[in-house]
C-alpha cells in the first residue's frame, strides 16, 4: 500500500472526519443545486412576516420579517457562505504558503523583506483592514473574498515560515542540503510536505474565520445586498432577536455544522498524514 | 523607524484611495450643504491641498511624534486615542490572560487524553465555541443574563452618574466587564486549545521526543519537559497575532456592548472619513504590533535555543 | 363578617380610587432624579453652531438656547428674546432680550452674545443658516439687550428658524478670541445659557448635564442630571429602554419591528408627537439626467409600480402616513393635497414603459437598473431595497442593489451622479426650503444640493419669489403651485411621511412640549418619583 492510499484509507476509518465530509459534501450539493430546488430565489415575498418554523406547511422554517421563506435563504445561504469562505481561505493559503515557504526557506535578505511585507498587513487590525477595503471596493462577493484573503494570508504565511525554520534545521533537510539537493526540490519535496499538516488545520479554521467574518460585515451592513448569504440573514434577524431569535438561530446552525464538518475533515486529513499519532 | 515610514506611507495611501472625504460626511450629517461651505470645511481640513502636499504634511508630523487634529470631532488625535486606551486595555488584556491560560491548559490536557472521550468532549467544545459568530454569542449573552435573569447590565463600562467610589466603583466595572470579556475571549479559547492540542501531538512525534522517551524518562518528564515548550512555539505566535487583533478587531463586541473602545472609534473613523484620526489609530496599532512581534521573536529565542544558530 | 368584609374591600377600592386619581391629577412637576436617555449615533461635537446634523442638536440644544422656541402650532414663544417687532416691509426685525440671564460660567447674556452668533457662527459655520441668514446685511445692538437685524430682501424663513436647533446663541467672550471658532475647546464643552450644564462627554459612551441651579427660568429644570447613553447596538438599546436603565429615547432609537412589544409593556409609552417642525418625507430621487429616467414617462410608470402602503407596514410598521406631495401634512401652512396622485397600478405602469418603448425581452425584462441602498440610514434601507427590487420585478425591471457608506454614497449621488435611483428622506421645516427641486442648485460636489438634475424655469421663478415674498396670502399661492407642477414633473417620488418614535417610561412627564419635541431644550421635563 502506498503512502497516499493509505491516508486515504485511514481518513476513512476515522468515523468523525467521514461524518463530517458526508455533511460537507450535502452542503455543497445544496449549494450547486439551490436554484434548481427554489426556483423563485431567496427573495420572494412568500406571505406573512415572522412565521415561526413548523407553524405553517409548506413554509418548514418559518419566515423573516418581510415574509420571505428562510428556508430558501438557507439553501442560497449555503452558496454564498461556502463559495465566499473557499476562495477566500484558497487566496490567503496560496499567498500565505508561496510567502512563508520563501521567507523561511531563505532567510535573511528574503525573510526580512517578506516579514515586513506580512507585518504591515498584520499591524493593521484585520477586521478594521477588511472595513477599509470594502469601503474602498463598494461591497460585493468579489471584493468580500479579496479582502478576507487579504487580512487572513499572514496567518498562513507565519505558520509556514515558523515551520519552515525548524524544518531547515533538521537532521533530513541539513542532509538534503548538504548533498547539493536543489532549492526546489528541497523546498517542494521535504519541506511544503511536512510543513502541510498546521496548514491543512489553519485553513480549516480560516475558512470557518472567513465564513463567521463574513457574518460579521453582514452584521455592520458591509455584505453584498444582492447575495442572501448566511451572514445576511443573521444580521437581518439580529434586530428582531428577543421576540424572533429563530431568524438569527438558524443561520447559526447552518455555520455551526458546516464549521464543525470543516474542522472534522481537517482533523481527519491531519490525523491521517500523521500516522504516528494514532499509536500515542 | 524604516518600517514605521513605510506603515505610515501604506496607512496613507490605504485611506486616501476611499472615496469621499470628510466634508461629505460632515456635510452629510448636516442635511444640508452650499458651495461655499464645503469649499470652507475643504480648506479648513486641509482638503484642498494636493495629494504630495498632505503626505508631506502627514510624514513630517508623524516624525515629530504629532498625529494631527481630528477636525471631525474638534480634538487632537492623541487625546482621542489615549482616552479610548483604558477601556480597550481592561478589555483586551484579561480576554488575552484568559484565553491564553484556559486554551493552553485544555490543549494539553486533551492531547494528553487522545482518543478518550475527555479528549473528545474538549475538542467538540472547541469547535462548537469557535463556530459561534461572536456577535451571536454577545446577544444571546445580554438576552439571557440581562434581560430574562436581570444580572447584570445590558452594556456599557460604568454606571453612568453612579457617583461610586474605591471598591463600589471596581464591583461595577468588573460586572459590566464580564459578558464583553467572556464573549471576546471564547473564540479565542478554542482557538488556543484547538492549536495546542495539535501541536502537542506534533511535537510529540519528533525525533528527539523519541529519543528523551527511549532514555526511560516517564511519560509527564517527557510531555511537560520536552514537548511542551516546544509545542508553546506556535502558541507565542498565536499570542502576538490576538494582541494585534484585539487593539482593533473588536468593532464588534464594542458595538454590541455599548464598550467605548479604539475598535469602535476606527470604525466610526471610516465612515468619517477622519484621515488624521484613522491613520493615528492605524499608526498606534503598528506600533503594537511591531513591539510584539519583538518580543515574540525574543520568546521564540528563549524556547527554542537553535532558532538563535540559524 | 362577610358583609364587613365586603365593606373593607369597597373602602379599600375607595382609597385606591382616590390614590390613583390623585395621581392622574398630580400633574405638578417634581423635583430630583436622574434622567437618563438614550439616542444615536454619537455626536462629532457638541455644538450645533458647527454640525448642523442631528446628534449634535439633541444634545446641544439642552446646554445652548435660542432667541426663541415655536409651540405645538409652530407658533414663535419668548426664550432669549422676550418680545419681538418685524416691520412692515420685512427688512427690519429688532428683539428685547431676557434680563439677567446668565452663561453657565457666571458672565452676563448681552445682546453682543447675540450678534457675534449671527454673524461668525450662524453666517459662516452653519450650513442652513448660511441660506437663512444671507439677507441679514447688519447687526446692531443699541443697548445691552437689542439686537436690531437689517436684511436686504424679506427672509420669511428667517423667523421660523430661531430656536437652539437651527440658531444656538454662542457666547462671545469664550470664542471671540481670534482663533478657529471650530477649534474651540469648548465646542466640545459648552458653555450656555440653557437648562442643562456640560458636564462630561466619555465618547464612545455618555454625555453628563448637569441641572443649571441658576437657571433663568426659576424652578426648572426639574431632575437633577441628564444623561445621554450612546449605544451602538440597536437591540442592546431596546435592551436598555426595557430594562429601565434609561427612561427615553428619541427619534426612533429602536428597531421600529420592536416597538409595538416595548409598547404593550405596563411601564413604557410610545409617542409620534414632537416631530412636526422636521417634517420629513421619505423620497425616492430618480436621476433625471440620464436613461432611462430622464422619460417623463418612466418616472410615472415607476411610480404606479410602487407599492407604497406595503413600504410603509411591513418596513416601517405603520409609524407614518402616505405622503401626497413634497411637503409633509403636518406643515398646515403650506400643505396641499390638490396634486396629481399615483395610487398602486402594475399594469398601467406596464403600459407606460410599453409607450416609453421599454418592452420585455425574452426573459421578460424591460431595463436592468442600480438602486443605491441609502444603507447609512439604517437597516430598513436596505429592507426597503429588497422590497424595491421585488416589486420591480413585477413590470419586468431587474434592479441590482448597492450599498455603501456615507461618504462613498454622497460622492456618488452628489459629485458624480454615477446613479439611477436611491431613497432618502427629506427635512422640509416651517418655511419649506425647496432647494433640491431648484434648477440653479445643481451643484456638483456639494451633498443635498438638486441630485435629480430637475430644472423647471417655472419651478425656479417661484422658489425665488417664495424665498423674499412678504405677503403670507402669496407665499401659500407660490407653494402650492410649486407641488402640482413637481408632482406632475415627478423627479422624485413622495413615498409617505414619517412618523418617528419616541419611548418612555412613563415615569417621564413633559418631554416634548415644543414643535420641536426631543430637540428642545428639555426644560419642563420631569421624572414622577
Amino acid at each position: 500500500m502506498n503512502g497516499s492510499s493509505g491516508a486515504l484509507f485511514r481518513f476513512s476509518r476515522n468515523l468523525p472526519a467521514t461524518v463530517g465530509a458526508v455533511v460537507l459534501a450535502v452542503i455543497a450539493l445544496i449549494a450547486v443545486f439551490a436554484p434548481a430546488i427554489y426556483g423563485t430565489g431567496p427573495w420572494d415575498i412568500v406571505s406573512r412576516p415572522f412565521y415561526w418554523p413548523f407553524e405553517k406547511a409548506g413554509l418548514p422554517l418559518g419566515t423573516d420579517m418581510l415574509g420571505r421563506d428562510i428556508l430558501a435563504g438557507m439553501f442560497d445561504g449555503a452558496r454564498a457562505s461556502l463559495l465566499i469562505g473557499s476562495l477566500a481561505t484558497a487566496m490567503a493559503v496560496l499567498l500565505g504558503l508561496v510567502v512563508g515557504l520563501l521567507a523561511g526557506f531563505y532567510g535573511r535578505r528574503v525573510d526580512n523583506v517578506l516579514m515586513r511585507v506580512t507585518e504591515i498587513f498584520q499591524t493593521i487590525p484585520s477586521f478594521v483592514l477588511v472595513v477599509i477595503l470594502v469601503a474602498m471596493l463598494k461591497p460585493s462577493v468579489g471584493t468580500v473574498i479579496i479582502a478576507l484573503g487579504a487580512v487572513t494570508w499572514p496567518t498562513i504565511a507565519r505558520i509556514v515560515r515558523a515551520e519552515t525554520l525548524s524544518l531547515r534545521e533538521r537532521e533530513f533537510v541539513q542532509a538534503g542540503i548538504a548533498i547539493g539537493m536543489s532549492d526546489t526540490r528541497l523546498l517542494f519535496v521535504h519541506i511544503l510536505p511536512n510543513a502541510l499538516p498546521p496548514v491543512i488545520i489553519a485553513a480549516s479554521l480560516l475558512m470557518a474565520q472567513a465564513i463567521l467574518l463574513e457574518a460579521g460585515l453582514s452584521f455592520l451592513g458591509l455584505g453584498d445586498p444582492n447575495v442572501m448569504s448566511w451572514g445576511t440573514i443573521m444580521g437581518n434577524g439580529r434586530e428582531v432577536l428577543r421576540q424572533y431569535w429563530y431568524i438569527s438561530a438558524m443561520p447559526g446552525v447552518a455555520i455551526l455544522v458546516t464549521v464543525l464538518a470543516l474542522n472534522l475533515v481537517g482533523e481527519g486529513i491531519n490525523d491521517a498524514l500523521n500516522p504516528k499519532l494514532r499509536q500515542l | 523607524m524604516l518600517v514605521v515610514f513605510i506603515i505610515a506611507t501604506a496607512n496613507f495611501a490605504l485611506v486616501h484611495l476611499v472615496p469621499g472625504d470628510a466634508a461629505d460626511v460632515l456635510a452629510g450629517e448636516s442635511g444640508s450643504a452650499t458651495p461655499e461651505y464645503m469649499q470652507m470645511l475643504r480648506q479648513r481640513f486641509g482638503l484642498d491641498k494636493s495629494l504630495p502636499e498632505q503626505y508631506a504634511i502627514y510624514i513630517w508630523n508623524t516624525a515629530r511624534l504629532d498625529l494631527g487634529y481630528s477636525f471631525r470631532f474638534s480634538e487632537p488625535v492623541s487625546k482621542l486615542i489615549l482616552g479610548r486606551l483604558p477601556a480597550t486595555l481592561i478589555l483586551m488584556v484579561p480576554a488575552a490572560i484568559l484565553s491564553f491560560c484556559i486554551g493552553v491548559g485544555m490543549g494539553v490536557f486533551a492531547s494528553r487524553r487522545v482518543g478518550t472521550w475527555a479528549d473528545s468532549v474538549v475538542s467538540v467544545a472547541a469547535v462548537l465555541v469557535y463556530a459561534m459568530p461572536v456577535f451571536w454569542v454577545g446577544l444571546m449573552m445580554i438576552v439571557i443574563f440581562s434581560v430574562n435573569l436581570r444580572w447584570l447590565p445590558t452594556n456599557g463600562m460604568e454606571t453612568i452618574a453612579s457617583g461610586y467610589r474605591g471598591m463600589d466603583y471596581v464591583i461595577d466595572v468588573v460586572q459590566h466587564m464580564i459578558m464583553p470579556v467572556t464573549a471576546m475571549a471564547l473564540f479565542y479559547i478554542a482557538l488556543y486549545t484547538r492549536m495546542m492540542r495539535a501541536s502537542m501531538l506534533e511535537v510529540s512525534t519528533l525525533d528527539f521526543v523519541t529519543t528523551a522517551r527511549a532514555k526511560g524518562l516517564n511519560d509527564s518528564r517527557v510531555a511537560y519537559g520536552h514537548v511542551l515548550p516546544n509545542a508553546l512555539l506556535p502558541m507565542v505566535t498565536l499570542l502576538g497575532l490576538q494582541v494585534s487583533t484585539l487593539l482593533g478587531g473588536s468593532i464588534l463586541i464594542e458595538t454590541i456592548f455599548g464598550w467605548p473602545g479604539i475598535g469602535r472609534l476606527a470604525y466610526d473613523s471610516i465612515a468619517g472619513r477622519d484621515v488624521n484620526l484613522l491613520m493615528g489609530i492605524l499608526l498606534a496599532s503598528s506600533v503594537v504590533v511591531i513591539v510584539t512581534n519583538m518580543v515574540v521573536d525574543l520568546a521564540y529565542g528563549w524556547l527554542d535555543p537553535r532558532i538563535s544558530k540559524g | 363578617m362577610g358583609i364587613n368584609l365586603h365593606l373593607r374591600a369597597s373602602l379599600l377600592g375607595v382609597v385606591m380610587a382616590t390614590a390613583l386619581a390623585g395621581t392622574a391629577f398630580a400633574q405638578e412637576p417634581q423635583r430630583g432624579g436622574v434622567l437618563t436617555t438614550i439616542h444615536f449615533p454619537e455626536p462629532a461635537v457638541l455644538s450645533s453652531g458647527v454640525n448642523s446634523g442631528f446628534v449634535a442638536a439633541y444634545v446641544s440644544t439642552k446646554i445652548y438656547e435660542g432667541l426663541l422656541k415655536y409651540d405645538r402650532k409652530g407658533d414663535p414663544m419668548p426664550v432669549l428674546a422676550t418680545s419681538w417687532d418685524v416691520a412692515k416691509d420685512g427688512l427690519t426685525i429688532t428683539f428685547h432680550l431676557r434680563d439677567g440671564v446668565k452663561w453657565h460660567d457666571g458672565q452676563d447674556f448681552t445682546a453682543d452674545d447675540v450678534k457675534f452668533s449671527l454673524e461668525k457662527v450662524w453666517k459662516v459655520l452653519h450650513s442652513r443658516g448660511r441660506l437663512i441668514f444671507a439677507n441679514v446685511q447688519q447687526v446692531d445692538t443699541p443697548d445691552k439687550l437689542t439686537v436690531v437685524l437689517h436684511l436686504s430682501k424679506p427672509s420669511p424663513a428667517l423667523m421660523y428658524s430661531l430656536n437652539s436647533f437651527q440658531a444656538q446663541v454662542m457666547p462671545k467672550h469664550i470664542f471671540d478670541d481670534g482663533s478657529d471658532i471650530a477649534k474651540n475647546p469648548h465646542i466640545n464643552a459648552p458653555i450656555g445659557t440653557g437648562p442643562w450644564k456640560f458636564n462630561e462627554w466619555q465618547r464612545g459612551s455618555h454625555v453628563v448635564l448637569d441641572r443649571n441651579e441658576s437657571y433663568w427660568d426659576t424652578g426648572k429644570p426639574y431632575p437633577d442630571r441628564l444623561v445621554v447613553r450612546y449605544i451602538p447596538d440597536a437591540a442592546a438599546r431596546s435592551a436598555a429602554l426595557e430594562t429601565g436603565e434609561a427612561q427615553l429615547g428619541a427619534q426612533s432609537p429602536i428597531p421600529l419591528s420592536d416597538v409595538k412589544r416595548l409598547a404593550s409593556l405596563p411601564d413604557i409609552k410610545v409617542t409620534t408627537e414632537g416631530y412636526e417642525y422636521f417634517a420629513n418625507v421619505s423620497t425616492t430621487y430618480f436621476n433625471t439626467a440620464r436613461k432611462p429616467f430622464s422619460d417623463i414617462r418612466v418616472r410615472h410608470a415607476f411610480a404606479y409600480a410602487t407599492d407604497r402602503q406595503a413600504m410603509l407596514d411591513d418596513i416601517w410598521y405603520g409609524y407614518g402616513k402616505l405622503a401626497t406631495g413634497p411637503i409633509a401634512s403636518y406643515n398646515t401652512k403650506f400643505y396641499t393635497a390638490d396634486v396629481p396622485q399615483y395610487p398602486y397600478d402594475p399594469e398601467k405602469a406596464k403600459a407606460l414603459l410599453d409607450e416609453a418603448g421599454y418592452t420585455p425581452d425574452k426573459d421578460g425584462i424591460r431595463m436592468r437598473l442600480t438602486y443605491d441602498v441609502n444603507s447609512p440610514l439604517g437597516a430598513e434601507y436596505v429592507r426597503l431595497g429588497e422590497l424595491l427590487k421585488q416589486q420591480f420585478a413585477k413590470i419586468g425591471v431587474e434592479l441590482t442593489l448597492r450599498t455603501q457608506d456615507l461618504a462613498t454614497f454622497l460622492k456618488r449621488i452628489y459629485t458624480d451622479y454615477d446613479y439611477d435611483f436611491y431613497t432618502a428622506y427629506n427635512g422640509i421645516y416651517t418655511y419649506p426650503i425647496l432647494s433640491q427641486w431648484w434648477g440653479k442648485n445643481i451643484q456638483k460636489g456639494v451633498p443635498f444640493s438638486n441630485s435629480t438634475g430637475y430644472a423647471n424655469p417655472r419651478v425656479d421663478e417661484l422658489i425665488e419669489a417664495a424665498q423674499i415674498e412678504s405677503d403670507p396670502a402669496k407665499q401659500v399661492e407660490e407653494f402650492h403651485e410649486i407641488q402640482k407642477i413637481v408632482m406632475e414633473d415627478l423627479p422624485v417620488l413622495v413615498n409617505f411621511e414619517l412618523d418617528p418614535v419616541t419611548i418612555y417610561s412613563t415615569k417621564v412627564h413633559d418631554h416634548s412640549v415644543t414643535y420641536d419635541g426631543p430637540f428642545g431644550s428639555f426644560s419642563d421635563v420631569w421624572i414622577e418619583r
